[in-house]
């Protein structure tokens, strides 16, 4: 399926524009005992904090968590950020939340999760990026790509807009371009 | 998004560095924030490395400002959760009527924008002769920003689109004044704040209050240096008074947390019962 599946220990998500519903049918396809962690940067309307995680916990057999700032990274658990709120992973393995300046016209950005995922977890990252209307996580791909990660963004023909995984095949070397079953497919091939 | 990438292993250098050579401490900090903060500085001015910044910081004294202005994150808006602030208009009458007068202090107030929020609330409710409003913060340089009470007009519209939330239909305008493409606050609204210097890490609580307002900071502050703190938040806390966390953070790191009962679990706002 994937070269280099069996060291994977984190996956980390971004998505824009049209990958809401995307989110939902990966999570969905996901068993309970999903043995890894699931870090998700979505972009998200500011003012509206509810709603999003709880249409997602709708169809999953995993546990989907808005965190709390310095909440633990447990594996088999599902992290959305919360909206206006930046999420990182930090040294000592758990989720800040903070209130830095919008990146790319986003907070949570998706850059900052990415990267910080990337940096955390180095070689045993997945990062995958799926459709959104700007550059917002082609930065964090190439860190996860820099620290010797899997990346993955989803088939631009699939996207309804292709700007975010075309913006991060132009600044870094992508391992795979994939439809949203493949990436599936490739989820849960990492759990076996 | 930079052209220079902080790492965490260069961040540890530096903070060693800047502690030794320029008397600047940001150990408390949570590393992801200080690392992206910094080395967004680094980009913004050009300085290819962690000595280069250093030498960069002791070239003058404007530089060193200008550093700790960037390093210290504001609060980022007036009115952050307007259904808070609904929250706490509400309550805030409740409150004064059973204490008679009350005293209210932020933590970490960075450049104001949390206690001006209070502060104009306050005078919506007509409570200024019954609140005493406090704000404390470690850092010179933002006390004076503060005091100054003018910022971008960037950051006026999200002012804008939260009090409009806060205050359905009303307008931000009629609390500042226009200075070219910055705005000011009015001067009622500034003069009514006292301001202290205090290191919420290392400084021991001043005081108790009736209401205090840690929002967004702790998470600012990483998990090493966070226990102590809490200890802080639970002494400046009287009795019966209200300790207010930001929507995403809470107690549950602290011993105190048995000090508190959580009053509003979506606002994090803590009544302190022991």
């Amino acid at each position: 399926m994937i070269k280099g599946r069996d060291k994977i220990r984190a996956v980390v998500i971004g998505g824009s524009a049209g990958s809401f519903p995307l989110m939902g049918k990966i999570f969905a396809s996901l068993p309970a005992n999903f043995r890894h962690p699931i870090i998700v940067a979505p972009h998200r309307l500011k003012h509206v904090r509810h709603g999003f995680v709880e249409a997602l916990r709708l169809k999953s057999a995993l546990e989907i968590i808005e965190p709390i700032d310095k909440q633990k990274i447990e594996a088999g658990k599902i992290y959305i950020a919360p909206a206006n709120y930046h999420m990182s992973a930090e040294p000592d393995v758990y989720l800040s939340l903070t209130t830095e300046d919008m990146r790319l016209s986003s907070r949570p950005s998706i850059d900052i999760t990415l990267s910080s995922v990337g940096e955390l977890y180095k070689e045993n990252t997945l990062g995958i990026l799926l459709t959104g209307a700007n550059k917002d996580g082609a930065y964090g791909m190439k860190v996860i790509n820099d620290q010797g990660g899997i990346t993955i963004v989803q088939d631009p023909s699939t996207c309804m807009v292709d700007t975010m995984p075309k913006s991060a095949m132009e600044i870094t070397q992508i391992d795979y371009v994939m439809s949203v079953d493949e990436i599936i497919k490739v989820l849960l091939s990492i759990n076996r | 998004m930079y052209k220079f990438d902080l790492k965490y292993s260069d961040l540890n250098t530096f903070a060693e560095e800047l502690k030794y050579k320029c008397r600047i401490d940001i150990k408390s900090f949570t590393e992801g924030a200080a690392k992206r903060i910094i080395g967004g500085f680094m980009d913004t001015h050009k300085v290819s490395g962690v000595y280069d910044l250093i030498n960069w910081i002791n070239a003058n004294p404007r530089n060193k400002d200008e550093f700790m202005k960037a390093i210290i994150p504001n609060k980022t808006e007036f009115f952050r959760d307007p259904d808070l602030w609904r929250f706490l208009e509400a309550e805030l009458p409740k409150i004064v009527k059973s204490q008679g007068s009350i005293k209210v202090l932020d933590l970490g107030a960075s450049s104001g924008q949390e206690i001006y929020s209070f502060s104009i609330m306050v005078n919506n409710l007509k409570l200024n002769k019954q609140v005493e409003l406090i704000a404390a913060e470690k850092f010179q340089i933002k006390i004076n920003q503060m005091l100054e009470g003018t910022y971008s007009e960037k950051e006026f519209e999200s002012c804008e689109n939260n009090y409009s939330r806060f205050k359905v239909g009303k307008s931000f305008d009629e609390f500042v004044s226009r200075q070219g493409g910055a705005f000011k606050l009015k001067e009622e609204f500034i003069t009514p704040i006292q301001t202290k210097q205090y290191d919420l890490v290392n400084d021991r609580a001043f005081g108790e209050f009736d209401i205090v307002l840690c929002r967004n900071v702790m998470c600012y502050i990483s998990l090493k240096k966070a226990r102590p703190v809490y200890k802080s938040l639970s002494d400046f806390t009287k009795k019966n008074g209200y300790l207010i966390l930001g929507v995403q953070e809470d107690l549950s790191n602290s011993f105190f947390n048995r000090d508190f009962n959580c009053v509003n679990e979506e606002f994090k706002v803590y009544q302190k019962v022991r």
